[in-house]
């Protein structure tokens, strides 16, 4: 199986053609058809592939020469395919929960003018990521992130006309290529000091993935020691370790842009705007999860960093926890969602910190379950309800009985309830923090953990608790919308026994060539602690919303300040627009400005002093006769010029 | 075949005397001639790009034919003016974006109903003066073919172009013109130079051009710049004098004003001719002149091109942010692009001079692609205002799609040719000058912002301009946004298509300059 591994993006991509070639001729059960059976496909090659890997190891890379700029290998960059145990898996969840969005967004868009264009902007979305995943080196990697990056942009603004989609998707696409950049600036930097782009020769030999070799390479034939050192900065003499930090920081930008973490997480909470199957793709399995990927993917860069690890650990546990607190007071379902999705990926990130390398895959496996799930489930209720607003909802129990079961189960997992799937691993990622001696983010941890359970449940009793208070008749989507809410459902309720500390069979999966990171013990007394955390959430919720009408107002009144920030996210986006925004508009204002008046302005008056003074350039009224005398004389200044140069003269 | 570069500069120059013949009313005919003159060219360039020899060092299809001799011209040096031709590597990419992005204007210019028969007369000799410039072996033969280009283009925005085109086309004379004249300085100060440098070294080094050291011949020149060097301070004088006369010519801070007014006052067929081919004469001659025949003047003076390239990059990113007309937003944004060029031949690196040849090509491709497609929306719309358009996608939803593309590409997204050529760029800037090179990569995210700003308010929104019912893309229209989409994804995907014809070249001008 591992041989086919190049067809498992490759089918997506040919749906991708297929449908872009026929254009709007396509009916739309035949661009669905080709799409899930496409990603299908792919999902089926992934398992075989994880059998593969589980039963004989990883496969060495298998590349083919792309560009030359150089001699030798390090002249050389190819593309090609890889599969690890670590890629393996990814494969397999983002081609399932890939295949699950595509086959509920058969009915989700039915009607859509540009049904087709949507499943082929997916196709692209979809086989972007899947070429990611099997990058053997940073630069095609690279190369799939950004076009991961295009096709959300492309999504997110799918529905163009609306002002709203236009802004968030190029918002989406701008705040990510801030952190792009970093990686890119990365990427040059490694190769520069290593000689190579790949990920293997990176870190040392495949079948020992280890901090080792960046440490003893890393004093450099990296040298811009030859110019003035004004504009260099004399790598060479740093030490290694130094060097080792800008490189692991600068990737790590990367992948804050990307998995939405502080402070570049203000674009995912806007790319709601595109229709919701999209936003469950880019929450759950093709665009946020890549930044967790790059830093497992680059872990022995973050390995041989101490300070590096503890950034994204401190990065991680704060942007969970103010995510969380936003997601307490949003009115729109997919809002909430959407900063849950920014809070879990803070969980995540704090696992890769603090060198849980198995958890925060762990986390990284269920949190794709659930939160597909749940944007899919809030799907449903969108689509039935033709609403956002949560305060419009309410009693949907009884109208939606699936979507209910299966978003009830979604938010058990999220809110870490045993034995949901999401208690495993966020269990997993609080307890490695306890034990690694971050005491700090074990508790900011724990208080978002909290806050998490207390949001998820606010939304469930007001979506599907109490009366309903629209006037439509809500109805379930049909069998495209419920099947895959169902398979999620069941993913996220027993899901997390793939890795529980009795039976580690995705850590040992992992682990397989070797450990990586460190994995938190079993400990029964932290286990308890977070079950009864998430059970305080929704205890909270519950007393809010469903045992005396107007209590949750007046706990908004009693919080105040604090309310008001968290409604208003903290007034993050109000405060870039203050201090980034405005200011690179009033720069580039002011810019235009000397262009026109100053720089061009002394062209002009320099051109019109030539006039008075008789040479014969007035721009603006000038007749056809004095502009062709202008040419000739011209012509005959070169001439001259010419025939003096022949003479000798000069 | 061997005289294959001949007949780029023949057919064009044959077939607008052909067309000179003709009466101006049969416009029919005038057209289509027109076409055939341009699209046979380029079949042939392209076949010899096919055909080109990836692995040797000396020019290929050389041709050449002396004109006059004087004699006595320098220390009792003979002097043979000659037409020369000869492409490497790096010539070579040129002269077929001469020919592509000449083919695709003309079918631009089917739209054009003023004077139409000089229109293509004119288009005829700027096509042909491209060819001249990119083919050209001899320094004399390059001169005059610049010239032409000067005199062609000229006419064309000052006749076929907008409101205030006198203006525009003055300006552009004026500047171009003063470029020409330094550049014409440094180039006869090479010769001579050279002349004196093998007269005096001759006594040790044979030379393989002795006893005719006066010679215009580059590849002469190349050999003997491998042999002897000019002092040290002639080079930097000399490079100086050829870096003041591209800066001009390539329209950089703060000799740049006259690019935007040229191309927010040209027609689309002229814009898609001066952004896709005329405007990579300025760096190409930074390559050819500065980098072959100036390796210690360039060594010199790299931190200053490294410092004038991030300025533009940075200076060209924020007036496009400001922009209101999409032709002035094309324009900065070139200018930005060129700066990264610019600051990829400073850092003297084999692999940032093959990624400069990369944005040449890649700019040259895409500018015409966004001076296409806007020009078509405005065809529609009436309008280059980038306030007054919104919700384009909804009527025309190819055109629409197409700018994005080239919208997309100009922002240098992977799996089109201006992400390799940014990525090649930036790793020879980091190589030598890391800080500024990180100051360069903020023009990455400006990139972004402003053209995708612009197009938020163009294709996206509700739908602004008053003409709601607008026919999409004519079968005319789809072949050079097909063709063009086509050679940008084809480089994007494949880089080594045009890898494979650059690397011999850039590798050997970055040895000869240490890099």
């Amino acid at each position: 199986m591992i041989g086919l591994t190049w067809l498992v993006p490759v089918l997506p991509l040919a749906a991708y053609i297929i449908l872009l070639a026929s254009g709007r001729r396509m009916g739309e059960a035949v661009a669905a058809g080709i799409s899930v059976t496409a990603v299908f496909v792919s999902f089926l090659l992934s398992i075989g592939i994880v059998g593969d890997v589980a039963a004989h190891g990883p496969a060495a890379p298998t590349v083919y020469p792309w560009l030359q700029f150089g001699s030798g290998s390090a002249g050389t960059i190819t593309v090609g395919y890889q599969v690890t145990s670590l890629n393996a898996l990814m494969l397999l969840v983002v081609s399932l929960v890939s295949m699950l969005v595509f086959l509920f967004s058969r009915s989700y868009m039915r009607g859509d003018d540009r049904f087709s264009r949507f499943y082929q902007y997916l196709n692209l979305f979809v086989f972007s990521m899947l070429g990611l995943v099997v990058s053997p080196n940073l630069l095609q990697f690279y190369i799939f992130w950004e076009l991961v990056g295009v096709c959300s942009y492309l999504l997110v603004g799918f529905w163009y006309f609306k002002p709203e989609a236009a802004a968030a998707a190029k918002k989406a696409f701008i705040v990510t290529r801030i952190g792009d950049v970093g990686l890119f600036i990365g990427i040059i930097l490694l190769y520069l000091s290593r000689g190579t782009f790949d990920f293997n020769t990176l870190f040392g030999a495949a079948s020992a993935p280890s901090g080792m070799m960046i440490h003893a390479a890393a004093p450099l034939a990296y040298a811009g020691a030859k110019f003035f050192s004004l504009w260099y900065i004399p790598f060479a003499g740093w030490h290694a370790g130094a060097f080792v930090t800008l490189v692991a920081l600068l990737v790590f930008i990367g992948a804050i842009g990307k998995s939405a973490q502080f402070p570049l997480h203000v674009w995912l909470p806007d790319a709601m705007e595109g229709p919701t199957p999209v936003s469950a793709l880019i929450h759950a399995a093709t665009m946020v999860a890549a930044g967790v990927y790059l830093v497992a993917r680059m872990f022995p860069l973050f390995e041989a960093s101490a300070t590096a690890s503890e950034t994204v650990a401190v990065i991680g546990g704060f942007t969970a926890i103010l995510a969380a607190s936003i997601g307490l007071t949003q009115r729109d379902i997919k809002r909430v969602i959407a900063y849950s999705t920014v809070s879990q990926l803070g969980y995540m990130m704090l696992a890769m910190g603090v060198g849980a390398y198995v958890s925060g895959m762990f986390h990284l496996v269920t949190h794709a379950f659930f939160k597909a799930l749940l944007f899919l489930a809030a799907g449903s209720v969108i689509h039935a309800l033709d609403t956002q607003d949560l305060f419009e909802m309410g009693g949907l129990r009884k109208y939606l009985p699936v979507t209910h079961a299966t978003f009830l189960a979604g938010a058990l997992a999220l809110s870490g309830i045993p034995p949901f799937a999401g208690f495993w691993s966020k269990d997993d990622i609080l307890t490695a923090a306890f034990t690694s001696g971050h005491y700090v983010l074990y508790a900011m941890g724990l208080i978002a953990a909290f806050f998490t359970a207390a949001y998820i449940f606010r939304v469930y009793f007001l979506t599907f608790s109490g009366v309903y208070k629209g006037d439509r008749h809500p109805h379930e989507g049909g069998p495209a919308m419920t099947i895959p809410l169902i398979a999620l459902g069941v993913l996220a309720t027993i899901g997390g026994f793939i890795n529980t500390p009795f039976a580690p069979i995705l850590g040992n999966f992992l682990q397989d060539q070797g450990p990586i990171g460190f994995n938190p013990p079993a400990n029964w007394a932290l286990m308890a602690v977070s079950a009864l955390v998430g059970l305080g959430g929704i205890w909270l919720a519950y007393t809010l919303y469903r045992t005396e009408e107007g209590r949750a107002e007046r706990f908004a009144q009693r919080a105040g300040g604090l309310y008001t920030l968290s409604f208003n996210k903290f007034y993050v986006d109000e405060l870039y627009s203050l201090i980034i925004v405005l200011p690179v508009m009033k720069i580039a204002g002011i810019f235009q400005f000397l262009d026109r008046w100053i720089i061009d302005g002394i062209v002009r008056l320099a051109g019109e002093i030539g006039y008075t003074g008789g040479v014969g350039v007035k721009y603006s009224s000038t007749g056809q006769v004095q502009t062709y005398g202008l040419v000739t004389v011209f012509g005959l200044a070169v001439m001259v010029l010419i025939v003096i140069g022949i003479g000798g003269v000069i | 075949m061997a005289d294959v570069l001949l007949l780029l500069i023949l057919i064009p120059a044959l077939t607008a005397l052909l067309i000179m013949a003709l009466s101006p009313k049969a416009e029919g005919m005038i057209r289509a001639i027109g076409l055939l003159g341009s699209l046979v060219p380029t079949a042939f360039a392209i076949a010899a790009y096919a055909a080109f020899h990836h692995g040797a060092t000396a020019l290929q299809y050389p041709f050449s034919v002396r004109w006059l001799a004087v004699a006595n011209a320098f220390n009792m040096l003979t002097l043979h003016i000659q037409f020369a031709f000869g492409v490497d590597g790096i010539s070579m990419p040129l002269v077929v974006l001469v020919g592509i992005v000449s083919t695709l204007s003309f079918l631009r210019s089917f739209t054009v109903t003023e004077r139409v028969k000089s229109h293509y007369v004119w288009m005829l000799f700027l096509t042909m003066g491209l060819y001249g410039v990119f083919a050209a072996s001899d320094l004399f033969t390059f001169f005059f073919f610049l010239e032409s280009t000067l005199v062609s283009s000229y006419f064309l925005i000052s006749i076929w172009g907008g409101e205030r085109r006198h203006y525009a086309a003055t300006k552009f004379l004026i500047y171009r013109g003063v470029a020409s004249v330094v550049l014409l300085a440094g180039l006869i100060g090479l010769a001579y130079s050279f002349a004196a440098q093998a007269q005096t070294a001759s006594a040790s080094v044979v030379l393989p051009n002795a006893p005719n050291f006066l010679t215009l011949s580059i590849p002469q020149l190349i050999a003997e710049v491998q042999l002897i060097q000019l002092p040290a301070a002639a080079q930097n004088v000399l490079f100086l004098v050829f870096l003041l006369a591209v800066l001009i010519e390539e329209a950089f801070v703060p000799f740049h004003t006259w690019l935007p007014d040229t191309h927010e006052n040209s027609d689309t067929g002229t814009n898609m001719m001066i952004g896709g081919a005329l405007m990579k004469i300025g760096l190409y001659v930074l390559l050819r002149f500065g980098a072959e025949l100036l390796p210690l003047g360039l060594q010199h003076y790299a931190t200053l091109l490294a410092v004038l390239g991030v300025i533009s990059i940075l200076y060209g990113a924020l007036v496009a942010i400001a922009s209101r007309d999409w032709r002035r937003l094309i324009a900065f944004s070139s200018i930005s692009h060129m700066g990264l060029v610019l600051l990829a031949i400073g850092s003297m690196q084999a692999i940032g001079i093959q990624g400069a040849v990369f944005m040449l090509v890649s700019s040259g491709l895409l500018t015409a692609l966004l001076f296409f497609t806007v020009g078509a929306q405005a065809d529609r719309t009436r309008t280059f205002t980038i306030g007054d358009l919104g919700g384009l996608s909804k009527s025309l939803p190819v055109i629409s799609g197409v700018m994005l593309v080239a919208a997309l590409g100009s922002v240098g997204l992977p799996g089109m040719s201006g992400f390799i050529s940014e990525f090649s760029l930036f790793v020879g800037g980091f190589t030598t000058f890391p800080a500024l090179s990180a100051v360069g990569t903020l023009g990455m995210i400006l990139a972004a912002l402003y053209l995708l700003y612009a197009m938020q308010r163009t294709t996206f929104g509700p739908v602004q301009t008053l003409v709601t019912e607008m026919p999409d893309a004519s079968a005319v229209e789809y072949v050079p946004m097909v063709v063009l989409v086509f050679l940008v994804v084809l480089i994007g995907v494949y880089p080594d298509v045009l890898g494979n014809v650059v690397h011999g070249t850039a590798q050997a001008i970055a040895a000869r300059i240490g890099g």
